[in-house]
């Protein structure tokens, strides 16, 4: 093969290798620089000074400012417990002891954009400590997050007062995370 | 031949990592003045806006529905920034930022000394008479907090309950009433 073209060749597929390697280690489904609670994944350096250009470009990349992890803790899925994408087709129960952080809140959001479906501490309908919530496309009884027009599925857990909760440190390895089971589709 | 097959390969992988590397540390930053930059023409410097929809500034909104946002891009080069600070009692955060979005200092509801402050931001160690002219000038508070930044701009991000209308009504006249601006002014 001729040098030039090589030299070509080379040079594109080391860009587009590059390129693609550096956007994917920006997405939240990054082994490297996210911290994993099953389904769950976390930043944990989110906001910190010393965080490293991996977290920083994941946040900035999209105009963010991160919350400092001392603030809040914010968890984020795109799986059911069984591993198995979220969409918009099927229904899925959140289940989750009443969190003992001061503040929390579960939204939903989705690649196509709109404002994401968002349900408060304040907003949660629940008789004891346990918690439920459905996620549907359809209205469902109790506590409802409706999917829709969502491309890409996505659940965001925040807990406020993050310093308390990371010193109460990890339940099981899951900080008490909810659990998303799928409960039926169309 | 295999040593020009290495060499091609050993090139290619270079590429890659030089690549990757600029991606990650040049493109987001870029991304992200870019952004600034915008809030910046609408709203100038060393002044607190609101995050409202539609505006420059929301688009670091990121949990609009449980949050209020209030925003002010800050230069110290001319001097020390002063916000005086007037928050709600309920949750409340203020974040100073640098411009890659690395975190300088927070403070929250819990944390701050009272519904009043003003909070002094300063690029280097400051002289002892600048803190002392700084505090004594018109519209300080008596419960003062001197930040030293490190960097002469950034952004201040304030961000304060809003999950009800009886929390957003309380975040909004607070933020109303907070101010940011060079503390010589």
């Amino acid at each position: 093969m001729n040098p030039s073209v090589r030299f070509a060749v080379s040079v594109l597929v080391g860009v587009t290798v590059g390129i693609v390697s550096a956007r994917y280690m920006t997405t939240e489904q990054s082994p490297f620089f996210t911290e994993q609670y099953g389904n769950w994944n976390n930043w944990p350096v989110a906001g910190n000074p010393a965080n490293n250009p991996y977290t920083q470009a994941k946040f900035i990349a999209n105009g963010q400012l991160p919350e400092h992890f001392s603030e809040v803790l914010t968890f984020y899925r795109s799986q059911d417990d069984e591993g198995d994408k979220l969409t918009e087709d099927c229904t899925y129960l959140m289940s989750i002891n009443r969190p003992t952080a001061r503040r929390w809140s579960i939204s939903l959001t989705g690649n196509s954009g709109g404002s994401p479906q968002l349900m408060t501490q304040d907003d949660i309908i629940s008789m004891g400590d346990k918690v439920t919530v459905l996620l549907s496309a359809s209205p469902q009884p109790g506590n409802w997050l409706r999917m829709s027009n969502t491309d890409d599925p996505r659940v965001v857990f925040r807990l406020y007062d993050g310093d308390t909760i990371t010193a109460q440190g990890p339940t099981g390895g899951t900080l008490g995370l909810p659990s998303l089971t799928r409960v039926s589709c169309s | 031949m295999t040593s020009t097959r290495s060499f091609w390969a050993l090139f290619t992988v270079l590429t890659a990592i030089a690549a990757h590397l600029c991606y990650i540390l040049f493109v987001p930053p870029q991304q992200f003045q870019t952004k600034l930059d915008a809030i910046h023409t609408e709203n100038g410097i060393n002044k607190l806006t609101l995050a409202a929809p539609g505006t420059a500034a929301a688009s670091i909104a990121e949990y609009p529905g449980e949050l209020i946002y209030a925003v002010c891009l800050f230069d110290l080069s001319t001097g020390p920034l002063r916000i005086n600070a007037r928050v709600p009692e309920q949750y409340w955060a203020l974040e100073v930022y640098n411009t890659r979005g690395g975190t300088i200092y927070t403070l929250n509801d819990k944390q701050a000394p009272r519904r009043q402050f003003s909070l002094y931001l300063y690029d280097d160690d400051p002289d002892p008479e600048a803190i002392v002219n700084a505090a004594n000038s018109v519209g300080s508070s008596i419960n003062s907090i001197t930040v030293l930044t490190g960097t002469q701009t950034g952004i201040v991000v304030i961000r304060s309950a809003a999950a009800n209308q009886l929390e957003t009504a309380r975040s909004a006249e607070a933020l109303q009433n907070t101010s940011c601006s060079l503390a010589t002014s």
